[in-house]
Order: structure tokens, then sequence, then C-alpha cells
């Protein structure tokens, strides 16, 4: 029953597509064998017994298929708890009405009789059994709607996580930077599209695996070259790095968007421009990662935030609370600071 | 036409001019970096036609389009932007067309074409359309035929003086003509009523004080005048300045 999962929302599923009903005959037939089996003896006719049940079973069970089919709507907008109790109320009626209308068709010429022990019986088993198998199988669509929405909520954050690395204002700006060079310095123009190439690169790495703090350094390098050609002399960089923190690794894409909002939110947004100071030191256990950069008065951070809150939640998926990010704004200085445990090659492999 | 670049980048005004000597019409090119270098130049060399980039600093196109649209004889404007932005939309009503970077030769062209169609009255229609800009950080006045900008931060108060509005700012006061209801909806944050006639920046409140009929005036830092607060907006003053 995953038919056209895609397109479907809510718990219950249309009953009524073709398909379906297949599927639900094939089951239903399946339960009349069942039944058929425990309850032969030797003495009936198997084949009289099994029709029998065959057609109770399908029966009923398409006159309930068809009644959450149109009610589907309508269950659907309900909270699992209510719609599975409406389904079963449902199911509960249906059988109870069918084995009161089956009772005379199945042994000609006896009536109905509220007191009689055995038709009374035949009621009461076959609601039971009814309510038993639509739990069961109201808790498997509780399931599966479930994993589904799980699956689409894993595939959207990994969606964003992956957009959120290349920003298109960055690289129309950058398309435009190269046409313009390449009239003007060609050479220049070529070793953008290099080091656009490098950053582009970068970015379709896979994004659980680690990397050097050297290869970050890289992929920081290339993106300030490119700022660096359409900023001109409103951007200068000051690199303060330990080469001995060089080895150990980080996450991709940890210090990229840091230096990135630098340039974005503060260089940019200066007529003067200003310098992004990046700097690396270590202690005994953990690296410790800072970007400075100037901004302007009315500084606007709700764009600083997303990027922020990305790294932010990668750092905590990895290490928990031993790396950590912290913010300061100090009039016209921002500066972010991280915090990131110290690993090496070997350690993670 | 003369026709004004402005760009913070100067690779983008490069490839800008290079297009627009291209085109092989006879245009007298200017350029500006900022939003308020543009709305000077547009007074000085009166310009026709205006390309203003979206994302500058100090000003940015968006606002820079809003006061060019309150001059006198404002210039046909076209945008251009890196990537299409959801502020851009409510402003096309007001420019000619919008560019994406890099921009296209033949867009280029199209857009020249159709500035250079356009007559005074539509000119002044599009204007006329520009949407309200509560996010602008500057006050345009016209002084003498000139435009000045007052960055909103310098601003001490606003307050009214009959037909004008008097603007009192760090270096001096000037006039103009936006009613105080639309300067008060559109800075709630930094702007508070003390009076029918008076708007005061809250960063430049010092104190309150009291003369001898039991008045209550607001002292202002950077500014000896004193305002008076009237009765209505009393205790919400007061109120204010313990909070500060």
């Amino acid at each position: 029953m995953t038919l056209n999962n895609q397109q479907e929302k809510g718990m219950i599923p249309k009953l009524c597509q073709l398909p379906r009903v297949f599927i639900l005959i094939l089951l239903s037939e399946l339960l009349a064998l069942l039944f058929t089996l425990l309850t032969f003896n030797s003495a009936e006719s198997f084949w009289l017994k099994l029709g029998l049940y065959s057609f109770f079973i399908f029966w009923t069970s398409l006159v309930i298929s068809f009644l959450l089919c149109a009610a589907r709507d309508w269950l659907n907008a309900k909270s699992v708890g209510i719609s599975t109790l409406l389904a079963t109320v449902i199911v509960m009626t249906t059988t109870v009405m069918s084995s009161l209308i089956a009772i005379p068709l199945v042994d000609v010429g006896v009536e109905l009789d509220w007191h009689n022990p055995e038709q009374q019986w035949f009621v009461f088993r076959n609601l039971v059994i009814a309510t038993l198998i639509s739990l069961a199988w109201m808790r498997y669509l509780y399931l599966r709607q479930r994993m589904h929405n799980s699956i689409q909520a894993e595939g959207e954050a990994q969606f964003r996580a992956l957009q959120a690395k290349i920003h298109p204002h960055f690289l129309f700006n950058t398309l435009n930077t190269i046409a313009s060079l390449i009239s003007i310095a060609p050479e220049k123009a070529e070793t953008t599209i290099e080091r656009l190439a490098g950053l582009l690169r970068s970015n379709l790495r896979p994004s659980q695996e680690l990397i050097t703090l050297a290869q970050e350094i890289i992929t920081c390098k290339d993106y300030l070259f490119i700022e660096q050609q359409r900023l001109g002399e409103k951007l200068s960089v000051k690199w303060d790095v330990e080469p001995s923190c060089e080895p150990y690794l980080i996450p991709p894409f940890t210090l990229q968007p840091l230096v990135e909002n630098a340039v974005y939110h503060g260089i940019q947004q200066l007529h003067k421009g200003g310098t992004v100071t990046i700097s690396v030191k270590s202690d005994e256990h953990s690296l410790l990662l800072s970007v400075i950069n100037p901004v302007p008065d009315i500084a606007n951070s709700r764009g600083n935030q997303v990027a922020h809150d990305n790294i932010r939640e990668r750092l905590r998926i990895r290490y928990g609370a031993a790396a950590s990010m912290t913010i300061e704004q100090h009039q016209q200085q921002y500066l972010v600071k991280l915090i990131i445990p110290q690993t090496l090659e070997q350690e993670s492999a | 036409m003369n026709i004004l670049i402005t760009d913070d980048e100067y690779l983008a005004r490069e490839r800008l001019k290079r297009l627009l000597e291209q085109t092989g019409e006879q245009h007298s090119i200017f350029e500006a970096e900022t939003g308020i270098d543009a709305i000077k130049q547009c007074a000085q060399h009166s310009i026709d036609l205006i390309f203003l980039d979206i994302r500058m600093p100090e000003m940015d196109g968006l606002e820079a389009a809003w006061h060019l649209s309150r001059t006198e004889a404002p210039p046909a404007i076209i945008f251009i932007t890196a990537y299409d932005e959801y502020a851009l939309q409510a402003f096309k009503v007001n420019a000619i067309d919008y560019l994406l970077k890099p921009v296209k030769q033949e867009q280029l062209g199209a857009a020249i074409k159709k500035a250079g169609k356009l007559n005074q009255l539509q000119l002044a229609k599009m204007h006329d359309q520009a949407p309200q800009l509560p996010q602008r950080q500057h006050i345009s006045a016209r002084v003498r035929g000139e435009v000045q900008l007052i960055p909103l931060q310098d601003i001490i108060y606003f307050q009214a003086d009959q037909k004008y509005v008097n603007v009192r700012h760090r270096s001096g006061e000037v006039l103009i003509e936006e009613p105080l209801k639309q300067l008060e909806q559109d800075f709630p944050e930094q702007f508070v009523r003390i009076h029918r006639n008076a708007l005061i920046n809250q960063k430049y409140i010092n104190g309150l004080s009291k003369d001898e009929h039991g008045h209550l005036f607001v002292t202002l830092k950077h500014c000896d005048s004193q305002l008076e607060v009237s009765r209505r907006h009393a205790a919400e003053i007061r109120k204010l300045v313990k909070s500060l």
C-alpha cells in the first residue's frame, strides 16, 4: 500500500485506487484462507467454508474501504489519535452490520435472534477480530506516515545545508567580475576562474568528511582572492595561523562561512572597507579559531544568523559540548570565536 | 543622453561603461560609488538615465531611488542586481527595467531604448508610483535646489512648523515637506512622539525638566533647545527616560 506515496498526505491512504483494491482482495482472500484452516474439521467441506469466509470478509472489507475512502480527507484533517479512533469505529460498525446481515444469509431459514448464544458469539468474535486487525493496521499506517515524514525532513535539511554553501549573490557577482576582467586583465580573469573552480570543488566534497585546517585555509584563500578582485583595496586580510595547527582536522566549511560573513556584512557595507583578521591558535586540547571584522553602525545581522546557526549545529552534532561558538560585538568590531577539539588524521580513522 | 553608472565596485562600473560604449550611441557617462554620491551627481549633471546597483554601502540602490523620485527632475531608473531580490519586486514600478549581473548586451540596449522613448509625463508618473520605504536611513531635503541628505542617526528631532517640518540635526537645521505622521510611522524604533508637533530621536534624550508653571520639557544631547512634552505623552516619556 505504498503506491503514490509522495503525492499523498495524511495517515489514511487512498483506498479506492484500483491497485489498492486489488491488494485488498488479495489480503482478504489470505485472511479467509487463514480462518478456514484454523476452524476446519474434516466433517465439513473445505471449499464451502472457504467460499463463505471469502465472501463475508470481502464484502466487509470492501464496504470498510469505501467508507474510509469517502471519509479520508475528513479523517486526515484530525489528529492521529482521533482519526485512529474514528477509523476503528467505522471498521467495528461495518463488521457488526455485515455480521448481522450474514446470519440469515448463511444459514438459510435461521432468523436473527438476540438471545441465541451462537449468534451472539458469531457477532462478538467478528467484532473482536476486526478491531484487532484494524488497530494493527492503523499502527502500521502511523509508522509508515512517520517514516515518510522523517525521510522528507532529512532530505530537506540536507538540501538546505548544501544550498547554504554557495550564495547566488556571490556566484553572480563573481561571474560579473570575470566578465569585466576578461578585457581589462585577462590573466587575472583566468586566475579568478581557477580559484572559483577550487571553491566549487570544495563545495562538492561530502559534507560529513573532515578536512585538515590547511585545506580549509586554502578554501578561504580561494574565496578571498575572488572577493579581492571585486572589492579591490577596500578589502585587506590579515592571517595569523600557528603552523602547528594546520594538520588538525575540522568539518569542511567551518571557517569559510565566517570569512564570507565578515566580507559580506562587514567590509562590503563600509565605504572605506577594512581588514578581516583570521587567527588560529591551539591550547592543550582545542583549536581556537577567530574572525574579526569591522561592521557599519547599523549592523544588519539577519544574514549572519543563517551561517552561524548552520556552523553551530554542525559542531554540536559532531562534538557535542566539546566545541563552542561565541559572537561578540564591540561598537564597530565584530568577533566570532570557535573552539574545536583537536583531532588528527589517525584518530578519526 | 547623460548617463550615470552607480556601483560601489570598480570592475562592475567598467564593464557597464564598456557595454554602453559598444551600443554605438554617443552618451556622456558619469560614475558614482554610492547612493549619496549618485543623488548629488544627478542634480549636478542633469542626468537622464541612472543605473543603480542595489547593494551598496552607506545608501543602497532602493533608498537612492526613493530620494531621487522626490527630486525636481528625476532621471529614468534602471536597477542592477546580481540576484533577483525580494525587495526589488515592489520597486519595479518606479524603474524602467532591472538588469541582472552579468548584464547582457542586448538587454542593456533594449533598456536604453525604452528610456529614450519615455517623455517627461510618463517619467513623472513612474516616479509618483514609488512605494514608501520605511527602512531608509536618510532624510532628504532640498536646499536652494540642491538635495541635502541627513543620516537618520544624526537627526536630533523633527518639529512641525505650519506647512513644513524642521529637522534639527548634528550640524544644523533644515526644512522638509514630509508630514510628521509619516515620519513617525516610518521610524518607530528610533523616534518617539513627545508633542503634537514634535518627534525626538531616543538616543539624544538627556533628561527631563520642569519649568515654574509645571510644564514638562525634554533636554537633549548636542542641542541647547528644550522641547515641551505635552500632557498626553508625559507618562510615556517619563517611563522611557527611566528605562534609558
